[in-house]
């Protein structure tokens, strides 16, 4: 046995003593530099009652990112997400620039999920069948009267599966959220009509760059990338 | 955790969490496990345990881990195995080093993902067992028998006679 376990450490692919310096590098100093520069989430000590019958005996949520704006001072929170006991999430998106830590914070939940600034109408996109997961009809539900929320239950919905949170917009509306469920493998799994009318080959929108993203642009691997829009 | 404190935390303990995602994906990817590890602990400082921060970064750095393979596509097993727990290909090495390498690399793909794991926190990250026990949210005793049990089918994978195909047949 002794044997197998030296053979065991004389393959670990990486020494010890490595990458000593490495959070002192330019890279790992610029980390830091943009992780100290988010702003920390305001936390709060006490639960948050949900409204309804079933909310008063049991569906007490606990805020896990922001607190939800609810008027009085300060300007609201970029998001917010909140876990029910039953565990659904309800997610609350105020400012999407500042939403990219939403991505972080529903890991936390199992919820693979990718923000992203349409810079379009998402009317205007279309998802490829063959990108789009199947979801059950509950794992996502907008909730009534609050157009910048929407209802996750994270058990329904698969790992293999991204949720992409767009916003749509219209005329005369406020935006609204729009989330739609693909397959993380797929490749440029929604696409947007440009402005000529021809398709672009790639979603037409500006994630959300994660400021502490050190590898690329924050681009997705499914072809949620940065591309130019118009 | 004020700003000093949590650089303190980062320039500490930055490369053993490097260290740690790079010896199971590869390094671009474990740069990002890294980073997505200390936003988390930027963000939720009373999550962090200031006295003993370690094993909840490793935790939080496997969580992170597990995330990102889970959006990776899906391949071959065996080969999924091996560059889960394995580096990047060997370039340069005497090649019965290679050879030794490879057959502990495939014996440790024939384990389960949790005798991997306490292997590989052990015996390539050279953690303690009590470290590796927070780490994995199981108690000491509990991880001293997971570990010796590992030990053992790891030794016993390793003198499992290998398959070879010759002209289409096993022997």
């Amino acid at each position: 046995m002794n044997d197998a376990l030296q053979s065991l450490r004389d393959a670990n692919p990486v020494p010890s003593d490595a990458y000593e310096d490495a959070s002192r590098s330019p890279g790992g100093l610029m980390l830091l530099e943009r992780i100290t520069a988010t702003p920390r989430p305001r936390r709060v000590g006490r639960p948050l009652a949900v409204a309804g019958i079933a909310a008063a005996a049991a569906a007490i949520a606990t805020i896990i990112g922001l607190q939800p704006f609810v008027g009085g001072g300060g300007p609201p929170p970029a998001f917010a997400v909140e876990r029910a006991a039953d565990g659904t999430l309800t997610v609350t998106i105020n400012d999407f620039s500042g939403s990219w830590g939403l991505n972080a914070d529903l890991s936390e939940f199992g919820v693979r999920a990718k923000v992203v600034e349409m810079q379009q109408d998402t009317a205007d996109c279309v998802v490829d069948p063959a990108g789009r997961a199947p979801l059950p009809p509950d794992a996502l539900r907008p909730v009534p009267g609050a157009p910048n929320k929407i209802s996750i239950k994270p058990g329904e919905i698969g790992a293999d599966t991204t949720l992409v949170f767009g916003r749509r917009t219209g005329a005369g509306t406020p935006p609204t959220l729009d989330v739609i469920a693909v397959r993380s493998a797929a490749k440029n799994p929604i696409s947007c009509t440009a402005a000529s009318g021809a398709p672009t080959p790639a979603l037409t929108t500006q994630p959300v760059v994660n400021p502490n993203a050190v590898n690329g642009n924050g681009a997705d691997s499914n072809g949620l990338t940065p591309t130019p829009t118009r | 955790m004020d700003v000093e404190a949590f650089e303190a935390l980062y320039h500490t303990h930055y490369a053993a969490l490097l260290r740690y995602g790079a010896r199971r994906i590869d390094h671009d990817a474990a740069l990002d496990v890294v980073a997505e590890t200390f936003l988390i602990a930027w963000r939720r400082p009373d999550a962090v345990p200031v006295d003993n921060p370690l094993p909840w970064l490793y935790a939080t750095a496997r969580r992170v881990l597990a995330n990102h393979r889970r959006g990776q596509a899906r391949r071959d097993q065996l080969d999924e195995r091996i560059g889960a727990t394995g580096p990047p290909p060997v370039t340069a090495d005497h090649a019965d080093g290679v050879a030794a390498r490879t057959d502990v690399l495939r014996a440790l793909a024939a384990l389960s993902p949790g005798d991997q794991e306490v292997l590989l926190l052990t015996e390539w990250d050279g953690l303690s067992a009590q470290v590796a026990a927070e780490v994995l949210g199981c108690s000491l005793s509990a991880f001293k028998v997971r570990l010796h049990r590992a030990r053992q089918r790891l030794a016993a994978s390793m003198t499992t006679p290998r398959m070879h195909i010759v002209k289409g047949q096993t022997t």
